[in-house]
């Protein structure tokens, strides 16, 4: 049975499960880009094989310029588990008639920019018929900033889903489950692309702003390594995106640079001024040093097997304990 | 960059041993479930014959009785006429006949054949209950196909006895024609016994006669003896000769009469006989007719709807047959696959042991006998319940007691562990999914950790071994939680507390960033600040 992330669907053989108590760390899983659209349907077969289905404790969300859809199959018996219940669909559409404007220079013409002046290379953005962002950083910039209008309420709601962990005694539909009393919320985004640079330090900083204090943030990245097999122009561009994010990322966990950002137009500001992740994880594919690297398909379920079982058993507690004591000198006030 | 050590970059690794426990219970209970169907579709010998038609009871005699009641009550109209024969007037006898007749066609009228049909019909319903209960414990015992090939024997048996039936219906028919042909002819016989006059004496006459020829009798005996002539003298003897004749002359019209009462006694008793048997010939003739349809239609149509509903059966159970086998296939195909780092311990042996285990929890007579119901389909989720049911012993199998099945022998059990330690924690110590060049980590080394997971942390055999050979280690920090699955092994290495730059081909990474710097200026960046545009 194929779970969505929004409402409850607990299939009636759980009720019969009363000896059997299933345990669960509160995760939510937020994906940007297309390596999150290789991890997360992987994620989701192991938490479907694990308890049959996805509690709403473990809510999940893409964000993607690429409508694309992934799959993958269940068991190997023929079921196919997709990412469309969870694949949040950002339209780019904006960036050709803007990109119209511009080269005809009629920035005046197009008022929504205005808060955006300065945060974006307006001068930059080229439209290209083709799906994802192509490589373009300014384009994928102001593309965030135009679309947040429909992420933010996404993000919203699925972490208020983490604040139902108090209530949880009271939910007839977690009677079998012992939650742990910590949350976490995963960011998982190829670092050396378009979709997942842009978007990783907005949602990060959002997350940060919105989440519950007691619930860590983790960024998971693919270094430019794990893109193995792109061509030499886009390993190029992507290293160079990939620098380009991390200093930026750490300016801001550090301290030197505020993040007070508009993003969906002057009625909503993304503002930190504090760390904007607890833990970053980078990945690249490679194996005891490079002796063996892995491909994509393989690397993903590898990703989505440590996120597994992170989320079901006391792994994730232990390692929470382990770099939890990392936090307690977070400006954030992580203990 | 900052380029000092930063305890919130991380990477990890995860790498394991375990054992495909949801895909071998599904495999286990696919096969189980083929089983049960391989039975059912079988193709038995053909040695078994089954029983007849003639050799399976009747399910009642109902319809022989209700035809015997019908028959006496058909003999009680004819019996008293033929008993009183003689007390009918021969002018009135053909009409008593044909008001008889009348009595006994009306008996044999519609409600009596609604009657016999319905309880043919009903006979032919029940006779199918039986045939289907049959072709069921065949079906069950021998295959489906074993029960097809029994209803195709026994509806040819119901053609055969429907031409032996049809037969004997013609037979029926030509003798109720002669026996109309001899009602006629005695018909007439009778016609001419009533027309033959008997001019001459009368019974009082003859009676009257032969007073007055004892009187001369009495007469002559009288004169003899007066005259004194001797009885056995020629006169005498002249004289009885005489009286004989004239006694046998006076006789014969009675002899006439006694004849002509026999020859119209015989004739009337032929006749009715006639009349009895055409009329009996008629419930005959009707039941056999009924017979013909009980057979040759009633029940041989529910033969052939049993048929094809056993045919049906047998094409839904091939198909599903089918569709078993591939999604047995398509887990067996990925039974071994798994990510890189990933082992799957698993035995072929083990595989059949468990196999043995489940079967001899279940039964799986009643599955066949579900699934060889013609009338009703089997309920297959119920069906694949029970069968992972059967298997639910693998819920609760330990990784570790395969893993020393496998690995019988410790030093080759560690070299198997250290592999994944290796693959967990990298072969150069800080090296999980992530590649380091260590000449940027200033020397010092990124923490550590190796995880373990696994069922039983506290009392587990393999957790001592590893503490044993790994535990003691002021590089790597190591503990041990409890696996949320006992089918599964699990080591995870978290390294954290490195530089970005230590990152292997950083350099990579700057020569690319500053070549699109220098091409694309601050647009690089995918955020950017008023103060630096």
């Amino acid at each position: 049975m194929l779970q969505n992330n929004i409402v409850p669907n607990i299939p009636n053989e759980q009720v019969n499960r009363q000896q059997k108590r299933f345990f669960l760390i509160p995760s939510l899983f937020v994906g940007v880009g297309g390596y999150a659209k290789a991890v997360f349907p992987r994620l989701d077969a192991n938490f479907q094989n694990h308890y049959k289905f996805r509690p709403d404790l473990l809510p999940m969300a893409i964000f993607d310029f690429d409508e694309a859809n992934s799959e993958v199959s269940l068991n190997g018996n023929g079921q196919k588990l997709s990412i469309k219940p969870y694949l949040v669909p950002l339209s780019k559409k904006i960036l050709k008639d803007v990109s119209r404007k511009l080269k005809k220079n009629k920035k005046e013409t197009i008022p929504f920019l205005k808060p955006y002046e300065g945060y974006v290379c307006l001068d930059k953005i080229k439209y290209v018929e083709a799906p994802g962002l192509n490589l373009l950083v300014q384009n994928a910039n102001l593309a965030w900033r135009v679309s947040w209008q429909y992420v933010l309420p996404e993000l919203t709601a699925r972490v208020n889903t983490l604040y139902a962990v108090p209530n949880s005694k009271d939910n007839p539909a977690l009677a079998e489950f012992v939650i742990s009393n910590r949350s976490v919320i995963w960011v998982v985004a190829g670092g050396a692309s378009t979709t997942g640079p842009s978007g990783l330090i907005p949602i990060l900083s959002e997350l940060k702003r919105i989440k519950p204090p007691e619930t860590n943030l983790f960024g998971l990245v693919f270094t430019p390594s794990s893109y193995r097999d792109k061509s030499e122009a886009h390993k190029v561009m992507g290293r160079a995106i990939f620098r380009a994010t991390m200093e930026q990322l750490f300016s801001i966990f550090d301290g030197k640079v505020i993040f007070d950002q508009p993003y969906g137009g002057d009625k909503h500001r993304i503002s930190l001024s504090e760390e904007p992740f607890d833990q970053l994880f980078l990945v690249d594919g490679s194996l005891s040093g490079g002796r063996t690297n892995f491909k994509i398909e393989d690397l993903a379920d590898l990703v989505a097997r440590f996120l597994f079982r992170f989320s079901v058993g006391p792994l994730g507690e232990n390692i929470l304990g382990i770099i939890g004591n990392l936090n307690s000198g977070l400006r954030g006030g992580q203990e | 960059m900052n380029s000092l050590t930063f305890n919130h970059l991380s990477t990890f690794s995860i790498a394991g041993a375990e054992v495909p426990v949801k895909k071998v219970e599904a495999i286990l209970s696919a096969r189980l479930q083929l089983e049960a169907l391989e039975n059912a579709l079988k193709e038995a010998d053909n040695g078994h014959e089954g029983t007849s038609l003639s050799g399976l009871r009747e399910p009642d005699l109902s319809h022989v009785n209700y035809l015997d009641k019908v028959r006496g009550s058909i003999q009680a109209i004819w019996q008293p006429l033929m008993e009183g024969i003689t007390e009918i007037s021969p002018s009135h006898f053909l009409e008593r006949l044909n008001l008889a007749w009348c009595a006994s066609e009306k008996k044999l009228g519609d409600e009596i054949q609604t009657t016999a049909k319905e309880i043919f019909n009903k006979r032919a319903g029940m006779k199918a209950e039986i045939i289907e209960r049959e072709a069921f414990s065949l079906a069950t015992e021998r295959g489906i196909p074993a029960a097809i090939r029994w209803l195709d024997a026994r509806k040819s048996e119901c053609g055969e006895t429907r031409k032996i039936l049809e037969e004997e219906l013609q037979r029926y028919k030509t003798r109720k024609k002669k026996q109309e042909k001899e009602i006629e002819s005695l018909k007439e016989e009778w016609t001419k016994i009533l027309g033959t006059d008997l001019i001459g004496t009368g019974p009082k006459g003859v009676a009257r006669n032969f007073l007055f020829l004892a009187a001369f009798v009495l007469l002559i005996g009288v004169c003899l003896w007066f005259l004194s002539i001797p009885f056995n003298s020629l006169i005498g003897v002249a004289g009885a000769v005489i009286v004989i004749l004239l006694g046998l002359k006076i006789a014969k019209p009675l002899f006439s009469q006694l004849r002509y009462s026999r020859g119209k006694k015989i004739t009337a008793t032929k006749l009715s006989c006639a009349y009895k048997s055409t009329s009996l010939f008629g419930l005959d003739e009707m039941v056999k007719r009924l017979e013909l349809e009980y057979f040759g239609e009633t029940l041989r149509s529910h033969i052939i709807e049993l048929k094809e509903a056993f045919e049906r059966k047998l094409s839904q159970l091939k198909v599903k047959k089918e569709d078993l086998l591939a999604y047995s296939q398509g887990i067996k195909d990925s039974l071994f696959t798994a990510p890189p780092t990933i082992r799957i311990l698993l035995k072929q042996e083990t595989i059949e042991e468990w196999y043995k285990q489940g079967k001899t929890r279940l039964s799986i007579i009643n599955w066949i006998r579900e699934m060889v119901s013609p009338k009703s389909n089997p309920g297959w989720e119920e069906i694949e319940r029970e069968a992972h049911e059967v298997f639910g012993f693998l819920k609760s199998l330990k990784a570790e007691e395969v893993l020393y099945e496998c690995y019988p022998d410790k030093e080759t059990r560690m070299a198997f562990l250290q592999t994944l330690r290796e693959a967990a924690i990298g072969r150069s110590i800080g090296e999980a999914f992530l590649s380091l060049d260590f000449s940027e980590t200033e020397g010092k080394s990124p923490e550590v950790w190796l995880i373990i997971e696994i069922a039983d942390p506290e009392h587990s055999n393999l957790v001592k071994e590893i503490e044993g050979a790994w535990g003691c280690n002021a590089i790597i920090g190591f503990s041990k939680v409890q696996s949320s699955d006992p089918s599964v092994i699990s080591m995870t290495g978290l390294v954290y507390g490195f530089n970005i730059k230590a990152i292997k081909e950083w350099e990579d990474v700057e020569v690319s960033f500053e070549q699109i710097r220098e091409r694309d200026g601050i647009a690089i960046y995918p955020v950017l600040f008023p103060e630096n545009t």
